[in-house]
Formats: structure tokens, sequence, C-alpha cells
């Protein structure tokens, strides 16, 4: 069984060691006897339109710039990966880009590339810190620093949201989970990893693996200790 | 008179919070509530007696390094030299140096003055300080639940060098570089840079949209060699042999942007071989690479401060550590880019610790790195590395902490010197 995973601009989008969801996927793939493969692709290459999973992470104003020419194709592609079953993991401005427009200070804005019914505009004070929260019944722990919002017709993903001044945070949709959550993301948070790994190989993340079950211990204490430092 | 009364309860605040083993902050926070513009008072005072040069570092790494590096060099030619140890750089640590040798007058004494500044506080402070020199280390990725993105402190740190006329900038380094090409129609602009074989391929610097920024200077000071704690300037045609304080390419880097300030603040007066000397003697500059004595024998600690500084100093490790103790605390408010690291220079740790040790964990599972003991609790866990790891497997004993554990440890350890003193 494979997994082939697609990481969209690393050097542009990763400030916030969002690479750490791509290892997760990758890790806990492999100690299930699945070979996954992972992908880099930059902002001059084409891309690969057969891959089970595409990441897109965090970046800077400059790193949202950097990647915003290439929209155009990055929307082609990943519609029609999206369209035939891929799921697209989005983490803080890879999300935004997912919308229709992100604007940038000055009035200034980039076109996204439209995959959900979204536009980012300027949080008019910036989102910093730790963070609990569930996705359905399931508790999971992060840390949000971002300047934006996202506005639209859309589902969250996270909900019931405590320790900072949202109640709700990111996309659910139909293949695409997207969120601001760093720790990064699936690491702190493997059952969701666990999740995409089933769906697109058909093979159960084995639990009872020692090295799957340390992961997974270890960031269940993780959650635990951020948990405490929120006083809940 | 509010001055000396100023100056006076500062220094019996020293005196009490030396006795209690306190911070050294306080004292020139006490000075800075009686007279807000205390540094600014100084310092004009500095420059209108006589034409002192006031120079500032800044940067997201190296400041305290480079700052003790350009100090030595000064004092070898004879300088006296007022400038705030390590760690110091905000307002009131600055104050809080001052207090040493200042009269009651508000006059200190010096030849010069070399200054690291905070990037976010160093902005507020520039116009106090009235730099004529300002050396730009680097722009990396730092503190970014402070300071949000690479591009603003790119912003900041430009603020910081605006006042000065000379700027001196680090040319291998794409956000100060960019920033030199910016000063040069309106600032003396002086280089240092690294020569392309053995130029790090990136990783350190950050991504703030300056890639492209080309630099049309000959450097004053390259770095053209670097093994270990042996590295090979060049600096006016002549080929320098210094001995870093620390390991790495990054403090060979603070060493060439040392000797560049260093040239430009002394003119004709400065002398190579005397600089090269005064970094050659140095000792590590406090829980930067420093070598300690825990349980019977030497501990080096290295300091995690943000990605490019730990990944730094993890290239420059000449071997795997035979014991390894890991610390990280509330200090690294979200330890996320632990991610971005390459941590094939560990085979193993022995202990992880402090209240962000599970999210340490959990990235050394991924990476397959196995770990002896995990305890939240520093003490608790700093004694089971010692039992674990004594008297057997001494040799490159290294501590990994965050600023907050470096402290806590060195004073667990007994060594008191309270930083900035």
């Amino acid at each position: 069984m494979t997994l082939r995973i697609v990481h969209l601009y690393p050097r542009e989008l990763g400030i916030f060691g969002d690479v750490g969801n791509v290892i997760a996927l990758q890790m806990r793939a492999r100690w299930s006897g699945i070979v996954a493969s992972v992908e880099s692709v930059g902002v001059s290459d084409a891309v690969p339109e057969n891959a089970d999973i595409y990441m897109i992470g965090s970046g800077s104003t400059a790193g949202l710039r950097a990647v915003a020419e290439t929209m155009p194709t990055l929307a082609r592609s990943l519609t029609r990966a999206h369209s035939a079953g891929a799921t697209v993991i989005a983490i803080g401005a890879g999300l935004h880009l997912l919308g229709s427009r992100v604007d940038i200070a000055d009035g200034e804005s980039v076109d996204g590339a439209g995959l959900i019914d979204a536009t980012s505009t300027l949080r008019v004070e910036r989102l910093v810190g730790p963070l609990s929260g569930s996705i359905g019944k399931q508790g999971v722990t992060g840390y949000v620093n971002s300047g934006h919002q996202l506005i639209g017709a859309f589902n969250p993903l996270v909900e019931r949201i405590e320790g900072l001044s949202i109640e709700s945070d990111g996309v659910s949709a139909d293949g695409i989970l997207g969120t601001h959550f760093h720790g990064p993301f699936l690491p702190m948070n493997p059952t969701f990893a666990d999740d995409i790994i089933e769906k697109h190989t058909g093979v159960a993340v084995d639990q009872d693996d020692p090295r799957v079950s340390r992961a997974t211990e270890a960031a269940s204490q993780s959650r635990v200790a951020l948990r405490r430092e929120l006083g809940l | 008179m509010l001055v000396a009364l100023a100056v006076l309860l500062g220094r019996f605040v020293r005196v009490v919070t030396r006795m209690r083993g306190g911070g050294s902050a306080l004292p020139g926070w006490v000075v800075l509530k009686l007279v807000p513009d205390f540094v600014a008072r100084v310092m004009t005072r500095i420059q209108s007696d006589h034409a002192v040069p006031i120079a500032e570092v800044t940067g997201s790494n190296g400041k305290s390094t480079t700052t003790s590096m350009a100090v030595a060099i000064l004092e070898a030619h004879g300088k006296r030299v007022f400038s705030n140890p390590s760690g110091g750089n905000l307002p009131q640590g600055i104050a809080s140096a001052m207090l040493t040798d200042v009269t009651l007058g508000g006059t200190l004494s010096v030849d010069a003055v070399v200054l690291e500044l905070d990037e976010a506080y160093g902005v507020r402070l520039a116009d106090a300080v009235r730099p004529s020199h300002a050396l730009l280390l680097n722009i990396q990725v730092d503190q970014l639940n402070r300071f949000f993105e690479p591009e603003r402190v790119v912003e900041m740190v430009r603020r910081i060098a605006e006042p000065a006329h000379t700027v001196i900038v680090n040319d291998a380094d794409a956000n100060t570089r960019s920033l030199g090409n910016q000063f040069a129609p309106t600032h003396d602009v002086v280089g240092f840079d690294v020569v392309d074989r053995v130029a790090p391929d990136g990783v350190y610097g950050a991504n703030a949209g300056n890639d492209a920024a080309k630099d049309a200077r000959t450097p004053l000071v390259s770095v053209t060699a670097v093994d270990g704690v042996t590295t090979t300037l060049a600096y006016a045609g002549t080929s320098l042999a210094v001995r870093l304080p620390s390991p790495g390419i990054h403090y060979a880097v603070d060493a060439a942007g040392a000797i560049a300030l260093s040239a430009r603040l002394l003119g004709d007066e400065f002398n190579s071989s005397v600089a090269a000397s005064a970094i050659s003697d140095m000792k590590p500059v406090y829980g930067r690479g420093e070598t300690v004595e825990a349980f019977g024998a030497p501990l080096t600690i290295v300091m995690m401060k943000n990605h490019p500084s730990l990944q730094a100093n993890l290239d420059a490790l000449s071997e795997t550590p035979e014991s390894l103790y890991l610390a990280v605390d509330g200090g690294t408010p979200d330890p996320s880019w632990i991610y971005d690291i390459d941590l094939s220079r560990l085979d193993h740790v022995d202990v992880v610790s402090g209240s962000k040790a599970w999210q340490w964990e959990t990235r050394l599972a991924y990476a397959d790195i196995p770990t002896g003991v995990v305890e939240e609790d520093a003490r608790t866990a700093f004694e089971a590395f010692g039992t674990n790891t004594s008297p057997k497997r001494q040799k490159h004993r290294t501590a990994i902490v965050n600023y907050e554990q470096m402290m806590d440890l060195r004073r667990e350890l007994g060594y008191m010197e309270i930083e900035g003193e």
C-alpha cells in the first residue's frame, strides 16, 4: 500500500514548523507498513495531480506574496486533485490562499485558489497564544499566531475554543481540513492524521506499534500540559 | 539633583538585589521610574563632552557574543568602553549597567559605547542612544509570538540603524544585506561577509522577501574558513586566525562583525592582530556554548533560542553528545519550530524536561530518537540526568536549554553571577 504526500511551497510557507504535519503523516503511515512518499513542490514547479494528500503551510506576508503568482496554476491542479478525492490540509496563510481573496496591509490583496468560499481579512488585533478546543468529541490543542480572519460560508473545523477570544477556527469541508493551529496540528492531534491515512490507504494505523504509541502518548501528554498552562 | 538621587537609589537597590541573588534589571527600573530619560541624559552628556562614538549592535542572533567581542577588541586597544553586558538589552538593563560607573551628575567617562539592543525596544531606544554606528547582524526567524513576522523585524532594525551615520551590515544575510543597500545612498555602509564555499545553505535566514538583493560592496571582513572553534578571517589583504569562544559558523560571523565595527570605531589606531588575540582570549558568553561543571564532569550548555540558532549550534557539534539533557519551558511559548530542526546530529536524549517536555518528546518520537526520561519538573529531571549519566558516558555531555532553563541550571550548579552584571 502506498501514500503519496505533496508538501506545497515549504520554503515560502512553513515558518511555524508546519512540516510537522507532513512528518506525522509520513511516519505514522510508514510505521503501519505503508510506503509513504513526500514530494516538496516549489513555486516554479508543476503541481502533481495524482497525490493522496496536499499540505500547504503558514507563512508571513512575504511568503504569501511569493506564492500568490502561482495561484492560478495551483487552483487548476488542486481542484482536479481534490475532485478526484485528495485531502488538502491547509494551515494559516495556506488556508487563506484556498479562499478567493487574501487582504494584506494598506488595501492590497492577493487572489487565492478559490477552493473554499471564503475571503481573509486583517484582524484589528493579532491573535496569538495557546488554545484548546474540540473537533467533534475529540479535544484538540495548539498555538495560534495569526493576523487574519476567514469570512465566508463554511463549517468551522475546531469548535468550543478556550484560551483565546475566538469561538471556532478553520474550515471543515469534504476533503479539506484547514486551521490556524500550530503545534503543529497533526503531531499534536494525531487521531486526525490516522483518519486521513486510513481514508486513503484502507489501512488502519497500527496503534500497537511502539513507535506509533510513543508519539500518540507524547501528544496526549502535550495536550494535557497545554491545557494546564491555560488553567483548564 | 534628581539624577543623583536616582543613581544613589539605584545603587542601593542593586546591593539589595545582589544579596538576594535576584535579577539585574530592577535597579535600572527604579532609576527609570525616577528619571524616565536617564539613558538619553547620560548619552547626550557623553556626546557633548567629547566626540565619543556610540555603537549599537542588533539583529536576531549573536548580539551578546558580538557585543562582548567588540568590547574586548576596544579594551585590548586601551579604550575605556561602556557596554550593557549580555542580556541587558532592554532600557532597564542599560540603565542598570550605567550605575556602576556613572557619576552622581550623570557623567560616564568613556572612550566608546557599545550597546546591544533588542530589536523591538531598540526602536524606542535609538533616539535616546544617539548612535553613531549601527551593526546589523542578521534577521532570522525568531520569537514570532512576539514579533509576528520577520518583515516587521526588518523594519524595526532599519529604524534602529537610521540615526547612525555608519551602518555595518552582514552581507551573508539577505535581510541585512538589503538594508545595507537601502542605506547606501544616505549612510556610510560597511559590509562583512562569508565566502561562498563556507556559507551555510540558507536555512538560517528568514524569508522576508529580500532573497534577490545583491550588494556591490567589497566586504571589510570575510569569513574564509571555519573548523570548530578555529576560523580564518580576511581583513585588508591579511589573513587572521581567530579562536572562537564556541564552535560554529555563526560565531565566526559574529567575530567578522565585531572586527568590522571595531576597525571603523578605532580608525588608524585599529590593529588587526590585537583584535584577533582579543577575541581568541575570550571565554564563551554566559550560557552560549559555555562549559560548566556538573556531577563531577564538564557539561556544555547550548542555548535553544530559535530555529536558526539551535540549528547552527547542532551543526557545530563536533561529536554526537554521549549524554544529553534537554529542557524547555514556557519561556519558549510556541516551540512549533522544532519540527523544522534537523536532529540528525543526535542519537538519543537522556532526559527531557520543562513544561514543554512532552512537545519535545513528540518531536523526538517522530525523529525516532530514543529518550531515557521525560520529567516536566526540572530539578527532579536534572538529578535523574546526573544519576543516569555518571560516572559513565561523560564525553561531550551537553545540555540544550532555553534561556529561562539556562538561568535556572546555572543557579542550580552554583554559578551565581547574574546576567547583565
